[in-house]
């Protein structure tokens, strides 16, 4: 529209400039009486136009001004048609040639119009409306558009002033000219088509911009396998991405609803991703979710998709643009290496096994001993008159509980050499140490190693397979134990302890009294095949490491002060930074 | 101070331990069950009459450790081993220190009544041993000079014209000594004499 009031404001100079060049060619009085009549019609077009650009180009400026500015213009030109001389003068003289800029000119003499202050106070509000948007323009914009401010608003002032002062003057017979408005018209006229230019010139370096950072963005996005997309929120259409379409096996470029994206995920993740899609529009975080998209050939694709949202000026989201990437390799490589680190924990554990099994071995004799002692002793019981119903109950008691004793010795022995697939629960620290000590007893009886446990209570509960972590724990107590085999039987103490660590997780904590580690190994104990023993493959440490990450903790190994050496990790607490 | 002896039971595994006195009683045994080696020695008295059944593997002064210590208190009380592994080097180890046996966990009642029966008996006979011994010691300090010298030669074997000839003396003082360390001694004859003198371990010096 602002262009639409720009070519009226061009036209009527255009059409007063014609009419000027008349009055300055003409040779006989009508002539010029005619010219200077028809000439307030484009002078009418060229303040409305002035006034409309300037009010759309700006998009300030007081109303009432506007209204004023047309409307005195409108009364004067009615004057001007309706009177017989045209509202410049009341009568028109004579005309005369005048030498002007090295052309001969006609002007003309005559009584001045009062009417004609009507027409010159509609140029004045031209110009206070000049003024007006001009400031507050200036006033609201940033410095580098308050150019524009003064260049146009600022250009059209000036010609409103000089065409008002010099046509007065000429009218008034104070100077001899011919009417030069056109001329001031110039300024404006100029002022605006820089400004004109300049924006075109920065709009076609914005577009070549856009277009380059598009290009980048795309080849960016292509080398890394990206597939892009914008939501358009409100009307709830997504546009894709050539990569972005191919990997949600959409057939045909659409622009689907979020709805009918969802559709194309597989139903488990389906939930997921709507919460974490409405997360994403009403919190703090960007969008980042994972997700199965079904493939035809009976697999699925495993999708990474990242998102932010757009806001409009109040903070309602408006649109959310992001990328989605193709992660199957990474999630099948995930896979891979946990079963391959549930085969080592599991090779790892039949070894342990199998290095207790003559404490194990021990362990079973114990209860099996009882059961035939007992047994036997109940048979000679009853062989007598006199046998006591309480004490050979009793002794009934004690068969059942040495039975269950044995039968949970197994328990454990199997789970240690089972293989299956861990579990995630949510257990004790201080049961699993305990169920891994009941395992090694016969072996510290064996030694002669003293054991000092100390197990608080309250501790947080932790996340993880037990029979993982039992190794964990079997693997530092059996370590210990090796470390021990030379120190004197008089000083072989184990000591074993879980604690609360910072923030509620757990700590357990394995101090033996051996000669310590040895310090040029310190810092690489956890390391494959690293070992001082003779036997075994140096990996327990290792796979104890891999368990205790794959738990989200951490696992350390120091030597005392005096002697001896610990070797603790961390977990943390259920709920909090699980792998 | 003797009386019927005792089986004294040493095992830190309390339904073992249980299991086992309860054999032993219902065979008529009379036992004294310890859960550590430490509150066995501390009430220990070597003058009760008695076996040792003791578990090998305990935290702390383990089975060996206990041979070892009452070994070096002078005591030879028998000792039977337990264990629930049958380590060839700890029974070695155990039986060269004079254990009596040496018994695998689980143990049926035959094979451990007849090693306590074993046992008792070993120990019955040490503790006849040390009491004749005892006894001819004390025996043998009432006699005289000339007498403990008359017997050195009886029990070589001399007669008495020989032994008159060695000493410097007539026969019949010879005679005379001999009925009275035969008289001392208890005993009636020379078979007698040299028996009782063999088991008390030979003529004590001086």
């Amino acid at each position: 529209m602002a262009r639409l009031a720009f070519a009226a404001l061009v036209c009527g100079g255009a059409g007063s400039a014609g009419c000027e060049i008349a009055m300055m060619r003409a040779e006989t009085l009508p002539e010029f009486t005619a010219a200077l009549r028809w000439i307030h019609l484009p002078v009418l077009v060229l303040v409305a136009g002035s006034v409309m650009f300037l009010r759309l180009y700006f998009g300030v400026g007081r109303l009432w001004l506007i209204v004023a500015a047309i409307g005195t213009r409108l009364v004067a030109v009615i004057v001007n048609f309706a009177t017989p001389t045209g509202v410049s003068y009341r009568s028109v003289t004579g005309i005369h040639q005048i030498e002007w800029l090295g052309q001969t000119v006609t002007v003309a003499e005559g009584l001045p119009n009062p009417w004609a202050w009507v027409a010159r106070a509609s140029s004045l509000l031209v110009v206070a409306f000049a003024v007006d948007v001009g400031v507050t323009f200036w006033r609201r914009a940033d410095p580098t558009d308050r150019r524009r401010a003064w260049s146009v608003a600022g250009s059209i002032a000036f010609f409103g002033l000089a065409a008002v002062a010099h046509s007065a003057l000429v009218q008034l017979g104070v100077i001899e000219s011919p009417y030069l408005i056109s001329l001031f018209f110039l300024v404006p006229v100029g002022a605006m088509g820089a400004e004109l230019t300049n924006d075109v010139v920065r709009a076609a370096d914005l577009s070549r911009r856009l277009r380059e950072s598009e290009a980048q963005a795309g080849l960016a996005a292509e080398a890394a396998n990206l597939g892009t997309w914008v939501w358009d929120i409100a009307a709830d259409r997504v546009w894709l991405s050539d990569r972005t379409r191919e990997l949600f096996r959409f057939p045909a470029p659409v622009e689907p609803t979020l709805g009918q994206m969802l559709e194309h995920i597989h139903p488990d993740d389906r939930d997921e991703v709507r919460r974490a899609v409405d997360q994403a529009l009403t919190g703090e975080n960007d969008l980042r979710v994972e997700y199965r998209i079904p493939n035809s050939a009976n697999t699925v694709l495993w999708v990474l998709s990242r998102g932010r949202r757009d806001g409009d000026k109040d903070g309602t989201p408006v649109r959310m643009r992001g990328v989605s990437v193709d992660v199957t390799e990474l999630r099948r490589a995930e896979i891979d290496a946990r079963s391959r680190l549930n085969e080592l924990a599991h090779l790892s554990r039949v070894a342990l096994a199998s290095e207790l099994s003559g404490s194990l071995a021990h362990e079973l004799n114990q209860p099996l001993g009882a059961i035939l002692s007992n047994a036997q002793a109940m048979r000679r019981l009853l062989a007598r008159p006199d046998a006591d119903p309480a004490a050979l109950r009793a002794i009934l008691d004690d068969i059942i509980a040495d039975d269950r004793h044995a039968a949970e010795v197994l328990q454990r022995v199997r789970s240690l050499i089972r293989r299956s697939e861990p579990l995630a629960e949510t257990l004790q620290v201080g049961d699993v140490v305990r169920d891994a000590l009941r395992l090694v007893r016969a072996e510290l009886g064996d030694q002669g190693i003293a054991l000092e446990t100390t197990l608080e209570a309250d501790l947080s509960p932790v996340q993880g397979d037990p029979t993982q972590l039992r190794q964990v724990v079997l693997n530092l107590v059996v370590n210990a134990v090796d470390a021990m085999a030379a120190t004197p039987p008089g000083s072989r103490v184990l000591q074993v302890t879980a604690g609360r660590g910072d923030a509620g997780s757990v700590e357990v904590r394995v101090t033996d009294r051996g000669p310590g580690i040895r310090p040029d190994l310190l810092d690489r104990i956890f390391d494959q095949f690293v070992t001082t023993k003779e036997r075994g493959l140096g990996m327990g440490l290792t796979i104890s490491r891999t368990i205790v990450e794959a738990h989200g903790g951490r696992i350390r190994a120091w030597n005392g002060a005096e002697r001896g050496a610990t070797v603790a990790f961390v977990l943390p607490a259920s709920g909090k930074g699980q792998a | 101070m003797s009386g019927s002896p005792v089986v004294f039971v040493v095992d830190d595994d309390a339904s073992f331990r249980r299991g086992i006195t309860r054999l032993l009683r219902s065979a008529g045994h009379t036992v004294v069950p310890f859960a550590s080696a430490a509150e066995f020695l501390q009430s220990h008295d070597p003058e009760l009459p008695g076996c040792l059944v003791l578990d090998l593997a305990m935290p702390g002064v383990g089975g060996l450790e206990l041979q070892e210590a009452l070994s070096a208190r002078g005591s030879e009380r028998p000792i039977i081993f337990l264990t629930g592994r049958g380590d060839v080097s700890s029974s070695v180890r155990a039986m060269k220190r004079g254990a009596v046996d040496f018994l695998t966990k689980p143990v049926t009642e035959s094979v451990l009544l007849d090693a306590v029966a074993g046992a008792l008996r070993r120990d019955a006979e040490a503790r006849a041993m040390r009491a004749a011994r005892a006894e001819f010691r004390r025996r043998w300090d009432t006699l005289t000079p000339r007498e403990r010298e008359v017997l050195r030669h009886v029990v070589a074997g001399r007669l008495n014209k020989q032994i008159a000839g060695e000493l410097g003396t007539v026969e019949r003082t010879v005679k005379l000594h001999r009925s009275h360390l035969m008289a001392k001694l208890g005993v009636g004859s020379v078979a007698e004499l040299v028996h009782l003198v063999d088991q008390a371990g030979g003529i004590p010096a001086g």
